[in-house]
């Protein structure tokens, strides 16, 4: 009788247990890869087993968080300040990180909206009373902004009109909700949104060079898994689903 | 501190005290409609006006962001009028503010008039006061103190008041940041001694408001 | 504004088909009020305070016409109320009400400035003051007076507010005797010199006797019975109204004859001469006023009073100035005799007496 209550227990926690021991890898990425990442995310779960957690915000939010200890195991960047800044506090292992993408920035209004915007100029007319943008201070995207601004010396014309914003998303959000008039954020984020139109898009030469790098965070608890799934952000099949989304790729 | 500290400090005051100065008679008015009368759907109102109380600061913020939104019923109708904007001006942190500290008011004044002798009230009116004169020169005066308390208090909420703020009035330096939204964004950015500096000047404020309210609690009423 | 009235200072005051439930009864009124003074007389709960609400516009009753000389303040069935601050009267609360955070000189002007012209010289400031002598108080807190002092007071600020009516709700009650008659000249005055018509709740007796021109009793939210206060008093209605008004001694009797209009009544063991009801019943209920009870020592021959019972003296208690005898004559008599002449008499228990009685003091209420 015994034996076979062994047998019975031992088979039903074989089966109970997974065929191979699954990480669970913690990623803080951009706001503005949200769906990418998503998509991504997805598919690398259903071939490998592994589980994604995602925490999407403002990369210098992520960045504090990730200084003051929070658990992630990956930190994917909208900009090269803020894995400097962790790298200076040797919370980044370097020999992982690299820069795989870029993005445009875009200046984007209501769908329904009839303004026209022409140039960096444009945003100095009266018609334009309010212009939303992450915080400029901190978060990447407004970072560039005031960048590709200032480069313009409009920066200072522009400024008292500006409405800062938590992140690249919220930013995305005033324009949809209308209450302001425009809105700089990524191309990325203007293709995901069927509230708002590009109403102009920042060439290149005018603005400043955008790259979203990642690493494994130093402290992590799976190195393995997380180096592993920063490889399959760098392959063919990952690149191809940023394209989709409208990211460029650096490589 | 610098220039650009005491201009958030001095912002947050003037718009805290303009703020409870406006929810006033409003809040004066429904204290009283609540106090003495019973009507129907009372009770309804009494628990609309302690949401903001109650529900989550940053839930009451997502409602006044959908109502005087640009393509709200109430923003719509100031835009399109009046060229009039709330969301994202100082109009927002006004509004965002009243409603936050409206429910504090009602009830300390409330609980005064409650307390105040119905034989005061009759007995101007047989003198011939109208409902008016008997409201200011019997009503608010016996129940001052409690008013003033009520009034003391919702000061104070507004001072501190976040949530709700962050939703509808954004956080523009110089026109929209109050202390708590300064505090906020030091911490993101990670200049964690100047947000104790603020942190200080706000406790500062919000104990000499706190103090003086329970003091005026505090001391006896003359016997009616 | 007024129709002349019958009577410089008395009021027209009509109170039909009031009914207003309250706790533990419902409130029934139907009276016309012609007198300088009435008085609303009946115990505690009775409703009077709530009728004195009424006629102030205070409350709302189910149904109710109240017209006070020829202006409508109340009419149910129009839906019709006039708003209290334009009714012109005037209220006196027992509690007085004087407002605390105003000096005394703020309470007395608060009404003077009503749309109402006031009488000019009549209520003028000055004469008002003068009348009920409370010019030194003026600039003194309400908190700081006296209890006859914020009486008179609470008075005066109802005086100058010029009103058409004055009702007083038991406004002696917290005063001791003394002091009591000493404000009853003052209501007096007010009658006398300012011509405003009262209508003065009270459960007192002799405040009654000595103001009323007209009472009104109520009991139970009922009117038991109304006119003229020494014929309400000297003929009450039914026992209540006689329990009500004071008369002391109520004793069951059996009419055994009645020749010329006079009946003999047994009571108890005794026999009494009174004059016969209206209506002739054999069983009757016998009311005799305490102070309509004479005590003597020794019993004499010759009298006008037909009723002179041998008594014994069972309990004497003290009320105000006077005595109370009880004594059994038979049957249980009460009487009211004063102090010095209860010594004089050395009345005391088991002290034997003749009590006199007028036949015309007998009252005989048919059961």
């Amino acid at each position: 009788m015994r034996p076979i209550v062994l047998f019975t227990v031992w088979l039903a926690l074989a089966f109970a247990a997974p065929a191979l021991p699954a990480a669970e890898i913690t990623v803080f990425a951009a706001a503005s890869l949200t769906d990418a990442l998503k998509a991504i995310g997805t598919n690398y779960e259903q071939s490998t087993g592994d589980k994604m957690v995602f925490n999407f915000g403002a990369s210098s939010t992520l960045a504090r968080q990730i200084a003051e200890g929070a658990p992630a195991d990956i930190f994917f960047s909208a900009d090269e300040a803020k894995m400097d800044a962790l790298e200076r506090k040797g919370l980044i292992d370097t020999a992982t990180r690299r820069s795989l993408l870029s993005n445009t920035l875009v200046v984007v209004v209501a769908a329904d909206s009839d303004l026209s915007v022409t140039s960096a100029a444009s945003l100095t007319n009266a018609a334009v009373k309010k212009i939303a943008l992450a915080d400029p201070k901190a978060v990447p995207a407004g970072v560039y902004a005031r960048a590709w601004l200032d480069k313009q010396q409009l920066w200072a014309i522009v400024e008292p009109k500006v409405v800062p914003t938590e992140n690249v998303r919220a930013a995305l959000a005033a324009v949809e909700s209308g209450n302001v008039e425009a809105g700089v954020v990524y191309r990325t984020d203007a293709g995901i949104s069927k509230k708002v139109k590009i109403a102009y898009e920042v060439p290149a030469a005018d603005g400043p060079q955008i790259t979203y790098p990642m690493a494994v965070v130093k402290e992590t608890r799976q190195p393995e898994p997380a180096k592993k799934f920063l490889q399959y952000l760098a392959s063919k099949e990952a690149g191809q689903v940023f394209k989709q989304f409208g990211f460029i790729l650096l490589e | 501190m610098t220039g650009e500290d005491w201009q958030i400090v001095w912002f947050t005051a003037w718009v805290s005290a303009l703020s409870t100065l406006s929810i006033l008679p409003f809040g004066l008015a429904l204290a009283w409609a609540l106090a003495r009368r019973d009507w129907p759907g009372k009770s309804v109102v009494e628990t609309l006006a302690s949401l903001p109380l109650v529900l989550p600061p940053v839930a009451t913020g997502l409602l006044l962001l959908k109502l005087f939104g640009r393509r709200g019923t109430i923003g719509g109708f100031l835009h399109g009028q009046f060229d009039l904007d709330v969301i994202f001006t100082w109009r927002a942190v006004l509004l965002a503010l009243g409603v936050m500290s409206l429910p504090l008011l009602v009830r300390s004044a409330r609980v005064a008039f409650e307390e105040v002798n119905p034989r005061y009230e009759q007995i101007a009116r047989t003198l011939g006061a109208g409902p008016w004169r008997v409201f200011f020169t019997i009503i608010v005066p016996l129940a001052a103190r409690g008013i003033m308390a009520g009034l003391i208090l919702a000061f104070a909420r507004a001072l501190g008041e976040f949530g709700a703020t962050i939703m509808v009035a954004g956080n523009i330096p110089g026109r929209t940041t109050t202390l708590s939204l300064a505090i906020f964004q030091d911490v993101q950015l990670g200049q964690d001694i100047h947000a104790f500096r603020l942190l200080g000047v706000s406790v500062v404020l919000a104990f000499a408001a706190v103090w003086t309210s329970e003091w005026l609690l505090r001391r006896r009423r003359k016997a009616p | 504004m007024a129709a002349a009235p019958e009577e410089k200072g008395a009021v027209n005051l009509r109170l039909k088909s009031i009914a207003l439930p309250l706790s533990s009864f419902t409130l029934e009124v139907d009276v016309q009020i012609r007198s300088r003074v009435a008085v609303l007389f009946g115990p505690s709960g009775a409703g009077k305070t709530s009728l004195l609400d009424l006629i102030a516009g205070l409350r709302r009753a189910q149904s109710a016409f109240i017209q006070l000389e020829d202006c409508v303040l109340t009419d149910t069935n129009r839906g019709f109320s006039l708003p209290t601050h334009k009714r012109g009267v005037g209220y006196v609360p027992q509690d007085l009400a004087l407002f605390p955070h105003l000096a005394v000189r703020q309470n007395l002007l608060y009404g003077c400035k009503s749309g109402r012209p006031p009488d000019a010289a009549l209520f003028a400031f000055e004469h008002v003051t003068q009348v009920l002598e409370i010019q030194p108080l003026i600039p003194r807190r309400v908190t700081d007076l006296s209890g006859g002092e914020r009486q008179r007071v609470a008075l005066a600020r109802a005086l100058l507010a010029s009103p058409r009516l004055l009702l007083l709700d038991e406004p002696l009650a917290s005063l001791d005797a003394p002091l009591k008659a000493r404000i009853i000249p003052y209501l007096l005055r007010i009658r006398d010199e300012f011509h405003v018509p009262m209508l003065y709740v009270t459960h007192d007796r002799l405040e009654a006797l000595a103001l009323a021109d007209e009472m009104i009793v109520l009991s139970n939210g009922k009117t038991i019975q109304s006119g003229p206060v020494l014929d309400v008093f000297n003929r009450p209605v039914n026992t209540e109204a006689a329990k009500l008004l004071g008369v002391e001694t109520l004793q069951p009797g059996c009419i055994t004859a009645v020749q010329d209009g006079l009946a003999t009544v047994q009571v108890g063991t005794a026999a009494l001469t009174a004059p016969a009801p209206e209506t002739v019943a054999r069983d009757v209920i016998v009311c005799i006023r305490g102070e309509d009870v004479i005590l003597q020592r020794e019993a004499t021959t010759l009298s006008s009073v037909r009723n002179r019972l041998p008594a014994r003296v069972t309990a004497v208690h003290a009320e105000g100035a006077l005595m109370r005898v009880e004594l059994d004559a038979g049957f249980r008599l009460f009487a009211r005799v004063t102090r010095p002449a209860c010594d004089e008499l050395g009345l005391c228990p088991r002290a034997a007496v003749t009590a006199f009685i007028k036949a015309s003091a007998v009252h005989l209420v048919p059961r």
